[in-house]
Order: structure tokens, then sequence, then C-alpha cells
């Protein structure tokens, strides 16, 4: 009897895992020198074609080494 | 940062440092302080041109990473870290990974084709061909964004890399409050001292523009100036009046134009000349409280008092507060062709011809194509915005990084590396200081007219000049070639069909031919409304109440606001918000969409028609891409109306002072011709009588040096101070021994009859020129000047004439424009041709005539022909506008300077006669004597 229960709270234990606290899970991706076109004849990404690039590969920080700038628009 | 702030992002700031390809170090800053560190070191070598040192200065805080192997880590401070490639970390034997290893990996490209792209914008960078490229110039082609397992995967040995890298990253926090606004907010002691002193400022001007009782004017002062300290802008009107008052201090004439023309807190601070009451200006096009931007003040100076303007600003508010703003142009089609064509190697003419067909026809043009449509929009090049500076509240390099341009460099003034709408974003608001001509005309034209007539023109007296009978004959006739704006033949033409003779009627020309309103058909609807030809006809009884004053049709900014808001139901910040994004930049972007779809739905929820509704909407934004404010226009007519004062009442003066300002519309050629038809006795450069640039001496017009090709400015400078210090020159001897002017430039000299005091022919001149020369050059210089006695010709000459057809084609060759009429010189007898003052008895008839060129506007039909407007000049020198359509465009393309026998059909519209061209040939000059 206890077996079965114990059985029931594991595969809720599994089900609230998967579906509920996998999906929050984020890896911590970090990046130390990113580059935009602003890195004159040098990057290729442009400002938001890179903040676009790091959403999609799950990027949470990023950092923004333009050549000999700051500059960023 | 607004991005990433937007996506949940966490951005750090910092830089990668570079001398030349060579990667130092990246500098990442912990806080704002770090970033302002960065930015002063950055400045500062970037200024001085001088290399990055290897290791940077010591700073508290800034997070250093060095590349590994260039340092060894028992070397390290506390910030400092060396930084590992994945594609290396394999290749390390034996890594010890303490605190100071952190994961470097660069984020340069994309994919493969960006790739691909960045090694040709190294190659571009390099000015080499792509073969040329060495592997230290670009990036490894693993400088992507790896996936995140991969990227674990790499250092799966070095976890404490991560580690590292994760706390460096964390450690960084910079803070950016958008909303702030961050122009330097206090003017003098506090805010509160700021608007006593506007306050007192503003009231001592209202009674200086309107007298003591006023109390429209004194109510609206009140309510504006109210209006402007709720808002936080009372420093940016002071600051505005500051440089203002400099620069009347200093003599310097300005003109202050924008959306805060709309003021009449800036008339009484003498900011702008233009009476908001008079002209009854739209408060909230000025100011709403809805506002967040301070209004724009475009304070124009002259070209020649613009930079002192600026180095004023530099030096009362700090060189650490102030700075120019950039621009940063980005690659177009052409600039791609052309330079992935020099990165391939391509043939000047290839380039060329690809250029112009934009059809591939071998595998390089086809990876130019392929490539180009990835590089269109990068950024090429950091320039200077033409007038834009900031002031800022907190030291600028808080913000980002200063630099020099040679233009900058030669000012000591530095720009920062922000564009003006970056700097609008992050709230710090520009003040525009531009620099212009028409300012200069006015003011050199003054002075001669003290030089030449003892008199003082006060030029501001504007309200005078607007009920000038002879002024308004003038515009009517459109008599405005050399006055500011109005003098294009567009614009004259417009001024003729409106017969327009009065100050306002100007306001509206000057908005109605900016592209926007012509384009969309309004310019006719325009005319004819203002004719009464066609009964207006209002869209709603709204539109006649609002736009009465321009009979319904949308002329000014404003008239967008009030249809936005009294149509469309859009409250007045959203309605300014639309006209803004409705410029070329904004109008694609989704804050736009927003607002297009908010006008339909409320425009629709207020019971209007959505067809009328989508019409007003397109006559809206047809219109207000290029339009101007009204305050805009009537600071520009006021302008205008300066420059007709002085064109009408001192027309000599002022044509000589439009040559000596250069820019304008026309060739200097056609205003040589415009100073000869105002009766001036224009004469050659002489070396007794001409400076550098044309002057009055006497009354008569001597045509300045500067207008003699290959003539070099030193001896220009010897020629005119020798003779002031000296008297004039005596002989040919006399002026070789006093400037020793060299052969090549005598020869000019004396082609351009600028000897001919001598009396002698300027074939007699030429010979002996040479032989004194080589006289000369047998004497030692030190020498030269020993000896007073002229030197003697040894020789006799025969009686060598000069031709005055010859004489003209040298001035033609000399100065590329003669000071004649010019149909002396066709190939043709005028007096058999119609004249353009007798046009008006050939309309819808077939004429010839016979024209000299002046200059023309391309135009690309629907269906992709080429049309021209031709601009010529009749034996009389009086104006012939003709139109070539694609026909005739294409049988007699219209392209150089020449004399041309047009046939054409004559038509009229309103009063203005044209030519529908037909048929065109070249009818060439006279041919040369060649007499001796």
């Amino acid at each position: 009897m206890s077996l079965e229960i114990n059985g029931i709270y594991y595969l809720l234990f599994f089900l609230v895992f998967f579906l509920a606290i996998l999906p929050q899970i984020r890896l911590v991706i970090i990046y130390l020198d990113a580059k935009t076109y602003y890195s004159f004849y040098f990057g290729t990404h442009s400002t938001a074609g890179l903040v676009d690039a790091a959403v999609e590969h799950g990027v949470t920080t990023l950092s923004l080494c333009n050549i000999n700038c700051t500059y960023d628009h | 940062m607004k991005l990433c702030r937007g996506s949940g992002i966490k951005l750090v700031m910092g830089a990668d440092i570079r001398n030349g390809y060579s990667h130092l170090y990246l500098l990442i800053a912990k806080n704002n302080n770090d970033l302002c560190w960065i930015n002063t070191f950055l400045s500062e070598h970037l200024i001085a041109k001088k290399d990055f040192p290897l290791v940077p200065a010591a700073s508290p805080d800034v997070f250093v990473v060095y590349p590994y192997d260039s340092k060894q880590t028992a070397e390290l401070s506390a910030n400092e870290r060396i930084g590992i490639k994945p594609y290396l970390i394999a290749s390390i034997i034996n890594l010890n990974p303490g605190d100071q290893y952190v994961i470097h990996q660069p984020i340069v490209v994309q994919d493969k084709d960006h790739y691909y792209l960045h090694c040709l914008l190294r190659a571009i960078d390099k000015n080499i061909v792509l073969s040329q490229l060495k592997p230290e110039y670009y990036c490894n082609s693993q400088d992507i964004f790896l996936l995140p397992l991969k990227l674990l995967q790499a250092y799966r040995h070095y976890p404490a890399l991560v580690t590292n890298t994760y706390k460096l990253l964390d450690a960084c926090n910079i803070e950016m409050d958008f909303d702030a606004d961050k122009t330097m907010g206090v003017y003098g002691g506090s805010k509160e001292d700021d608007f006593v002193l506007l306050e007192k400022l503003a009231h001592a001007g209202l009674i200086r523009r309107y007298g003591k009782k006023n109390k429209a004017a004194s109510d609206r002062l009140v309510k504006e100036l109210k209006v402007i300290y709720d808002l936080g802008f009372t420093a940016y009107f002071l600051i505005n009046h500051d440089f203002v008052r400099f620069a009347n201090e200093q003599g310097y004439y300005h003109v202050g134009r924008g959306s805060g023309a709309n003021s009449i807190v800036a008339f009484c601070l003498g900011i702008t000349d233009v009476d908001p009451i008079e002209l009854n200006l739209y408060f909230e096009r000025f100011l709403n409280p809805e506002r967040t931007s301070p209004p724009d003040f475009d304070i124009d100076f002259s070209w020649t008092d613009r930079d002192e303007v600026m180095a004023y600003i530099f030096t009362r508010y700090g060189k650490k507060h102030v700075a120019l703003l950039d621009s940063c142009p980005t690659f177009k089609i052409d600039s791609i062709i052309r330079e992935l064509g020099k990165v391939f190697g391509l043939p000047d003419e290839e380039i060329k011809l690809f250029q112009r067909d934009g059809k591939p026809t071998c595998v390089k043009t086809r990876k130019i194509q392929r490539f180009g449509e990835l590089m269109c929009g990068f950024p090429s090049t950091l320039s200077i915005h033409p007038c834009g500076v900031l002031i800022s509240e907190k030291p600028i390099l808080n913000y980002w990084t200063l630099f020099h341009t040679p233009k900058s460099e030669r000012t000591s003034m530095a720009a920062i590396q922000m564009d003006m709408f970056t700097a609008e974003d992050i709230g710090l608001n520009k003040f525009d200081v531009l620099s212009q001509r028409g300012l200069g005309h006015i003011k050199d034209c003054q002075a001669l007219i003290k030089q030449n007539h003892s008199k003082h023109i006060d030029i501001h007296n504007t309200k005078v000049f607007f009920s000038d009978e002879r002024i308004k004959k003038h515009i009517r006739e459109a008599n405005t070639i050399g006055c500011f704006y109005i003098e294009s033949p567009a614009m004259r033409q417009l001024l003729k069909k409106l017969r327009c003779d009065d100050y306002l009627t100007l306001v509206a020309a000057s908005s109605i031919i900016r592209p926007g309103v012509a384009q969309s058909g309004m310019m006719r609807t325009y005319i004819e409304r203002f004719h009464k030809r066609a009964k207006v006809e209002y869209i709603q009884p709204l539109f006649e109440e609002h736009l009465s004053e321009t009979f319904g049709v949308i002329v000014f900014q404003e008239d967008v606001i009030k249809i936005a808001h009294y149509y469309g139901g859009l409250s007045l910040s959203k309605a300014e918000i639309l006209r803004r994004a409705m410029s070329g930049k904004h109008s694609s972007s989704n804050r736009f969409n927003l607002i297009r779809e908010e006008f339909f739905a409320y425009a629709i929820a207020l019971g209007r028609d959505p067809e009328q509704v989508a019409e007003v909407w397109r006559k809206m934004v047809s219109f207000a891409g290029y339009s101007f404010n009204k305050a805009h226009s009537a600071s520009f007519a006021v302008e205008s109306y300066m420059s007709l004062y002085l064109k009408n009442y001192y027309p000599q003066e002022f044509m000589v002072a439009v040559i000596n300002n250069f820019g304008g519309f026309y060739s200097r050629e056609l205003y040589f011709m415009e100073l000869l038809k105002c009766g001036g006795d224009i004469h050659l450069p002489c070396v007794n009588n001409s400076d550098q640039l044309t002057n009055i001496v006497d009354g008569k017009i001597y045509v300045g040096f500067i207008h003699v090709k290959g003539l070099h400015d030193k001896l220009i400078e010897r020629i005119t101070d020798e003779r002031k210090a000296n008297g004039a020159y005596t002989s040919l001897d006399d002026f070789i021994r006093r400037t020793a002017c060299g052969l090549e430039q005598l020869n000019t000299l004396i082609r351009i009859g600028a000897l001919r005091f001598t009396g002698k022919s300027k074939k007699t001149l030429l010979w002996e020129a040479n032989f004194l020369q080589k006289k000369m050059q047998s004497v030692a210089p030190e020498v030269q000047t020993m000896f007073n006695e002229p030197l003697k010709l040894n020789f006799a000459l025969p009686e060598l004439n000069d031709d005055a057809i010859d004489d003209l084609y040298d001035q033609m060759e000399i100065m590329g424009f003669c000071t004649t009429n010019p149909f002396v010189l066709a190939d043709a007898d005028p007096d058999t041709f119609v004249s353009a003052r007798d046009l008006g008895k050939h309309v819808g008839k077939t004429i010839t005539m016979l024209a000299y060129f002046i200059a023309r506007k391309h135009v690309i039909t629907k269906n992709d022909d080429q049309k021209f407007f031709g601009i010529f000049v009749d034996s009389q020198l009086d104006w012939i506008d003709t139109v070539h359509f694609p026909d005739a465009a294409k049988r007699h393309p219209l392209h150089s300077s020449d004399f041309y026998k047009i046939k054409g059909r004559v038509a009229e519209d309103f009063d203005i006669f044209s030519l529908k061209v037909q048929y065109m040939e070249k009818i060439g000059y006279r041919n040369r004597s060649y007499a001796n």
C-alpha cells in the first residue's frame, strides 16, 4: 500500500518537475566579448541582431566590447 | 542597453583595446565610474592619436582581460584576468586554473557567410585585395555564438573557468536611467535662480518687442514661462540665449528657427525674430505639457562665424561637459559595389558598369551582389554631425568616448561617439548651431555698403521691408537670384504663380516648395485655392476651422498635429510623436504603426467615414516627411526679406557679397551675369586693384584672384600685401621684382589681363615676361632686390595686338566664365530668334529660341524614363524654362554648358511660360581668330 502511495508521489514529483520546474531552469550563459558592426570593418552583427541572437542562444549576460570604443547605437 | 533590458539580458559594458589589428586586452566596467574611466582612457589615446599601452594605467576597479600567453598569472593584479578561447584550451597542457583564468569566446560573426563578409570588411579596411589578407588581420571562424552545451563541453576539464567568468560578469553592473534629462539643467546657481533670470530677460524683451501695454503678448509670455519651468527647460532657453548674446556682442548675425521659433519667450529673448502673435503660431507645436523633449532651436550663423560661436560654447561650459555629436553614415549600394569591387580586384570600368547596370556578369560580381546585400546598412565611418552639440550636466565621458576628425582637430573641439538618436534616447538634448552662407551674404553686403556709401543698414528692421513697394514688385517678378531660400527655379516659379508680394504668402511658399507638398499634388491645389479659381471644399468643417489660413491644405507641421488631434482624436503628445515618426527614419517603425492604428480607430470611433480617414491619412503621410513648421518657414522668410531688401537697394554690393560667399543654387557664372544685369561695371582681375575676393573700388567691380584657376594662395597674398605696403606696381619688371612671381603664374596673370595697367598687349607682355624671368633667374634672389633699375630688353618686338574673342576664350579657360554677356561668343545671331520676353505672345505656338544653358533638373518618370527641366537664359539674360519629356530627352539629351537652338511649343501655367522641347541642337561657340 505504502509502495503504491510512494509511487504516486514519485509520479507527481516527476510530473511537476518536467512540466513546471524544468522549463523555468535556464543555463547561465555568459559571453565576455561581443561585438557589433560598430567595431568598424570587423563585427558583422547589427545591435538588434546581436541581441536577437543572444536571446536565441539563451544568453543571460552579454559583455559588449567593441574595438577601441564603448560606442553602439 | 534598452534592447537588452527589453530582452531580459544583462548588459555589461567594455571595450576591446587594439593597436591596429593587434588585440591587447579587454577592459570591462564594473560600474558607471569604471565606464567613465574606460571612456577617458580611450578618449585620451584616440584624441592624441597615440598607441594604447601594453598594460593600462592602474584603475581601481576595471577588469582587464589579457589574451593567453601575454602575461603570467603571477604578474596579474586583483582585477586582471587571462582569457582563454575554447579552441585553444584543448592544446593547453598543465593549466592550473586559479581565479585568474576566464572564458574568452568572442562574438564577431553570425555564420559562415558573415565570416566571409568579415574577411571582405577587413580587406576594405586594409585597402587590399582579398588574396593579400593575412591571418592576423581577421578573426577566427569560431568567433560566433556557440551552443551552450558546446561551450561547456569545451571547458569541461576546467569548470573553474566557467565559475570565474560568471563571477567576473556578476560583479559588473551599469545603470542608465533613460528617462532622466541629462542635458545641463542649471545655468546659474540653481533652477530657481535660473527662472528668475529667464523671467527678467523675457519681460525686458517683451517691452522691447511689444511695448508696455500688450496684454495678449504679456499673457502668452506668462503662460509659456510657466510651461517652460514646469517641464524643466529653463536652462535650455538660457543656454540658447547665452550663445546668441555672445554672437550679438561680436557682431555676428544669427537666425533662430525650428519649432522653438513658435515661442514668444524665444522672440523676447532675441533668440528668434519671428513674432508668434502676428503669425498666429501654434503654441502646442512649441511646447505642450505632455511633451518630454525640449523644442528645437536651429540657430544659424554665418559660415565664417559659426566656429567662433562653437568655441565660445566649449569655453563657457567646459570641455568636460561639451562635445560635438557624431553622425554615422552607412554603406549604400554604390559604395558597397565600389569597395567590394576593389577587394575582388575588379577594374574601375567594370565597377562602374556594375554600379550602373546592377547585373552580375561573373563570379566576382555575383559575390559582390550576394555579400553586398549582407553589408547594406553597415556603418562606414564616424564623422561629425553638421550642427549638433551636447552640453551635459555630468561630465560627457560618463556616457561615451570622445574622438577627433581632421576638422574637429583643427578647431580643438572633440566629438562624442554618439549620434543624435542615441543622445535623444538616453536623455541628452542637442543644441543646434548651424552654419549657412545666406547670413554671410548679408553681413558682407552690409560691410560693402558701409565702405561704398558710408551707411549702416538696420537689417533687423524687417517690418519696414514687408511693406516696401519696391520689394513687393521684385518678389512678384521673382527677381530673387542670390536671395536666401527663394532663388531656385522652382521657388521663383512658385512666387510668380502665387503673385506673391507679402510676408505671409512668402511664409506659406517656403513650406509649400518642400517636396512633401509638391509631390502630393497639394502645391497646385494650394495655388488654385489661393487665387480662388477653385472653390474651396473642406473635407470637414473641422478643416475649415483649423486650416482656413491655408485653404484646407496641409502646409505646415502644425497642420498635421492639428488634424491628428482634432480630426483623428489623438492626444497632443501622440500627435507630436506621429509628426516626428512621419519623418523617413521612423516611418516604418512599430511605434508609427501603432499610432496609425490608433488614428484610424479613434477617428472612426468619432464617426468619421473610414474612406475619408484613409484619404486624410494619405495626405498627412505624403506631406509630413519633408515639411517645415510655420515658425521655421517664417524665420526663413525673414531672412529672405533681409536679402531682398539688400538686393533691391544695393544690388551690386549684394551680388558681390553673394559671389564672395560662394555656395548658392547657381554657378559663379550666373551670379556674375546677374551682377551684369544689375548694372555692375565688372573688371577683370588686376594686380593693382584686385584682392583675393571680388571687391568694389570707386564703383568698379574687380573680379577676385580667387577665380583665377591655378593661382597659388601665397602668390595672391604677396601681390596684395606688397601693393598695400609699397604702392601700386609700375611695370611688368617692377611686378616681377616685388612679388617673385614664377613664369607659369605670371603667364596666367597676363592671359587674364591682370597686368593691363602697363598698356601693353597680352602677347607683348608674354614675350617680355619670358625674357625678364630668364634674366631674373640668372641673378641670385638676394641680389635681385639690390637692383632698382629696370632690366632692359635688348630686342624690339613687332606690334602684337590682342583679339576680343581670344580674350573671352582666355576668360572662359582661366576663370570658367566671362565678365561680359556670353552671347558675344555664340555662333549665331540672337536677333533672329524669339526672346524670352515675347513668350507670352506665342502661347500654344511652336517657336525657336537661342538659349545658353544654366542648369537642369533630372527626373525619372514612373515608366523609368528620363525627363529634364532645363534652365536657360536668352541673349538679354532673361530666363527660359524648358521641359524635356522622355521622347525629346532621349533624342536630344541635355548635358553640358553651351548655346542651344531650341524648338518647342510655348505653354502657360498661372502666367508662367515654358517651352516644351521638341528639337534641340548645340550651336557652339564662334571660332577663335588667333589674330596677330
